[in-house]
């Protein structure tokens, strides 16, 4: 295994990072154990179930399966990103008030991804969420009451912009 | 008013999870902690000849290999219900994944790496894989010798039959009536055989626990829903006195049954021993389906009918393939044997349901206890003859539903739900009889419907909590019921707050941690709302209702109280009355009973109940009393000590299993069902 190290600049929820990487270091990895943002969680560990989802670049990835070194010249928001000077996302509030979880192992991934699909499609319709949504799994909650929250944190939001 | 039980309050967890802040067991970072990976077996059945770790050990960064040759334990045999499954091979490995040995290092990667530089010499058994194979004349014992519970204690018509030299490790019958003279009886008899499959709940959060071993006793932070079962395991297998253990329990991503956490805790203390440091298992996803699994089941169900429908006989036999250890499915069988016959009138019923050991994927109680299997099978079952007698479904299932308040078993509590009721809406619900307007062109649409029953579980589950009143009003609850997202902490929050009227967020419920933790059986079995809720709810009762408390006395309109009232049995009477004194009396003795009394002036307690949170902290004030004391001979407490304990409504009334009656005798052979109806309901049941 190379043990080169490869120099990475990068901004995390707004915050600029200057460090170096062993090449062959996972995104997940550096982002919990070298950074200690443990909100971004591991599960499936092969870019199937959406529970390690941030955002490069306001795109949903799995950080599961990138390297650290491309976060390089990046722009990566994670969970701990989203609570503002101002207080809750809208979808965190939505995910809170409408019970869009329960064991919360998922959550942060989930949020991540709606906050990705709101980007694209601020007024996504029932269907529309369903299939973006289709990424990441939840084992508890049987995803009604995850799309219940992303519809009605759309609303919010869309209300808030008019 | 606030916090009320039935007021749509926050969770409890809800911050901390939808921003990432809740720590999950895989986020703790104990300092020193190191990283520990297994070796799992490449074949199903097959002796260990040799292992020799030696070479592992010199590879830089390891910091310890367990093998069977330095693993110097009490007993290295761990499970649920029957102790079968060494926490590392000692003899043989039973299934494709069984744990050989373990490292521990202080990267993931050299651990991994260093499993590849240990060295085991296997002599390959033959390997059954079906439960078929399993109990064919002559196969090959899986476990020679079997460490069996306790013969089980059941009630009425349910026995336990021991098979010695076989690969049967549980079977548990169910009868009563004559099932030979009912199929006499009958029109028709149809049998049909259903096959379930295996299957892995994946909670997304893996199998993981971090434990340190050191002189002052082991710290495990564990993903599990039994921190106390997990304790015992410890204490067990490491010859520990249980005051030595702490297990604390961060959130837990998701459980679902499946005794999550005890193996990767059972090798990282033992890591830890070794290494003298903390260390962290956590299993990859793929381990996570080769540590337990639901039981596949191979079941077939008889049935004799009569020509307008009416059901007469049921002859249920339930072979769960347990896999090479079996955890709780002894329990499994034993559930799935009581629910096999379903929710009908069936004067005849004779079940005989096995847990059969094979070289597969070990098993457990994930979801349902068994339910699934059956439901799916006689249901499907209930189909097949509607079919071939031409009864329309629906109907032939009225016929035979049980009715609210018949009995499902004789001893048991009665039915309690209308299951025909509830049919007809789901008929009507879908348009039952009506053809369906297809799709899609070319696409056509089915409809069924169908109905289970499932006994409740949690009887016989002890279930303590404690409730500390601050001096500025403020409580914090201790109760075992992990948070497994079920919400059980903002249930326990409601309950207290409303019982000391005050707003939610005044009530704490506090991280499970077993050093300070009352007790409790475990969160499973769908019981933490009622007998823990119980527990809590008694405890904040009986303070509430004590001469020193100025708070409004709980009423008997009181919803927590009345859903309390509900959850208990018939055969509670005399609890209700003075639910916490009878169970305290009984089962924490006299020096429990004066820590019941409660400490807070009337004044204080008032003031704390009114004023606004903000000005609680300053305004309070109160001196301590030794009534304060928290046991004989301690010190007052520095803050408000009232520390109530109550032990809840341990038993769950609402729906009661036969296999669980306390004080019935084992029954070699089954009662006649018409003696035992003479019997009113619940009169299994203990009283105090």
């Amino acid at each position: 295994m190379s043990e080169e190290l490869v120099p990475i600049r990068f901004y995390v929820n707004g915050e600029q990072h200057e460090t170096q990487v062993k090449a062959h270091d996972l995104m997940i990895d550096f982002l919990r154990e070298r950074l200690g943002l443990t909100g971004t969680k591991r599960s499936c560990d092969m870019e199937v179930c959406g529970t390690c989802t941030v955002l490069l670049d306001g795109k949903a990835v799995s950080s599961c399966s990138l390297f650290a070194f491309e976060l390089d010249g990046k722009n990566l928001t994670t969970i701990e990103g989203l609570e503002g000077p101002d207080g809750l996302h809208p979808l965190q509030k939505a995910f809170i008030r409408c019970g869009g979880f329960q064991c919360g192992f998922c959550t942060p991934g989930m949020i991540l991804l709606a906050k990705s699909l709101l980007m694209e499609n601020p007024d996504p319709t029932r269907e529309q969420v369903c299939e973006y949504m289709d990424a990441n799994i939840c084992r508890c909650t049987g995803y009604q009451m995850i799309v219940e929250s992303i519809l009605h944190a759309a609303k919010e939001m869309q209300a808030a912009n008019r | 008013m606030a916090g009320a039980v039935g007021e749509n309050l926050e969770r409890v967890d809800g911050y901390g999870k939808v921003t990432g802040k809740a720590a999950y067991t895989g986020d703790l970072n104990i300092p020193g902690m190191i990283h520990g990976k297994v070796l799992r077996s490449p074949h199903a059945h097959a002796r260990v000849s040799k292992i020799d770790g030696s070479k592992a050990e010199q590879i830089p960064g390891v910091m310890a290999v367990l093998t069977r040759e330095n693993c110097q334990v009490a007993t290295p045999y761990i499970g649920a219900m029957i102790k079968d499954q060494c926490l590392v091979a000692f003899d043989k490995v039973r299934y494709a994944g069984d744990i050989v040995a373990a490292v521990a290092a202080t990267d993931e990667n050299i651990a991994e790496n260093a499993l590849d530089a240990i060295e085991v010499e296997y002599e390959e058994l033959p390997a059954i894989t079906t439960v078929e194979e399993a109990l064919a004349d002559n196969a090959p014992l899986i476990h020679e010798t079997v460490r069996r519970a306790r013969p089980p204690q059941y009630g009425r018509g349910a026995s336990y039959i021991l098979h010695e030299k076989s690969n049967i490790c549980h079977h548990f019958r169910y009868e009563r009536g004559d099932v030979g003279a009912g199929f006499k009886a009958a029109d028709f008899v149809f049998e049909d055989t259903f096959y379930f499959p295996s299957a892995h709940h994946y909670p997304m959060e893996s199998n993981v626990s971090v434990a340190d071993f050191n002189k002052d006793g082991v710290t495990i932070w564990a993903s599990t829903q039994g921190p106390f079962g997990l304790r015992q395991e410890v204490a067990r297998v490491f010859g520990l006195p249980l005051s030595d253990i702490r297990v604390i329990v961060p959130y837990v991503g998701g459980g679902y049954g499946g005794a999550k956490g005890l193996v990767p805790s059972i090798i990282g203390v033992a890591l830890s021993r070794l290494a003298r440091r903390p260390v962290r298992v956590n299993f990859s996803a793929e381990e996570n389906f080769k540590t337990i699994c639901q039981p596949r089941a191979k079941i077939t169900m008889k049935s004799g009918i009569k020509k307008d429908g009416t059901f007469i006989a049921r002859r249920c036999q339930l072979f769960l393939n347990a896999g090479a250890y079996v955890n709780s499915t002894p329990s499994v069988a034993e559930k799935a044997g009581y629910r096999g016959h379903g929710p009908y009138r069936l004067p005849h019923v004779l079940t005989d349901s096995y847990a059969v050991y094979t070289n597969t994927v070990p098993t457990g109680s994930f979801r349902g206890f068994g339910g699934p299997q059956v439901a799916f099978s006689y249901e499907s079952h209930v189909d097949m003859i509607a079919q071939r007698m031409k009864l329309d479904p629906v109907d032939l299932r009225r016929k035979n539903l049980l009715t609210k308040g018949e009995d499902f078993a004789a001893g048991d509590t009665p039915t309690d739900c209308d299951l025909k009721g509830a049919l007809a809406k789901v008929a009507e619900a879908i348009g039952w009889g009506a053809e369906d307007t297809p799709a899609k062109p070319g696409v056509k649409r089915g409809k069924g419907l169908a109905c289970a029953l499932k006994d409740g579980g949690g009887t016989k589950k002890a279930s303590h909590a404690n409730v500390k009143i601050l001096n500025d009003g403020s409580l914090v609850v201790f109760s075992g019921s992990v948070e497994i997202g079920q919400g059980v902490q903002t249930v326990m929050r409601q309950i207290v707050a409303e019982e000391f009227a005050v707003p939610g967020d005044q009530v704490r419920v506090d991280e499970i941690d077993t050093r300070y933790t009352p007790f409790d059986t475990a969160t499973n079995a769908s019981s933490a709302s009622a007998l823990m809720g119980s527990a809590v709810f008694n405890a904040a009762a009986v303070w509430a209702a004590s001469p020193g408390c100025a708070a409004p006395p709980p009423t008997s309109r009181s919803p927590v109280r009345m859903a309390a009232a509900a959850a208990r049995s018939p055969s509670y009477a005399s609890w209700r009355s003075s639910p916490t004194r009878s169970v305290m009396a009984r089962t924490m003795g006299p020096v429990a009973v004066g820590r019941m009394r409660s400490f807070m002036p009337r004044s204080a307690r008032r003031a704390a109940a009114t004023r606004p949170p903000s000005r609680r902290a300053t305004s309070v004030r109160w001196a301590p009393t030794s009534a304060m004391m928290r046991g004989p001979g301690a010190a007052p407490a520095p803050m408000a000590a009232a520390r109530t304990v109550a032990m809840g409504s341990t038993w769950d009334g609402a729906k009661t299993s036969v296999s669980s009656h306390p004080g019935t005798t084992i029954n070699a052979t089954p009662q006649d069902s018409s003696t035992s109806s003479s019997r009113p309901p619940g009169a299994g049941f203990p009283r105090t």
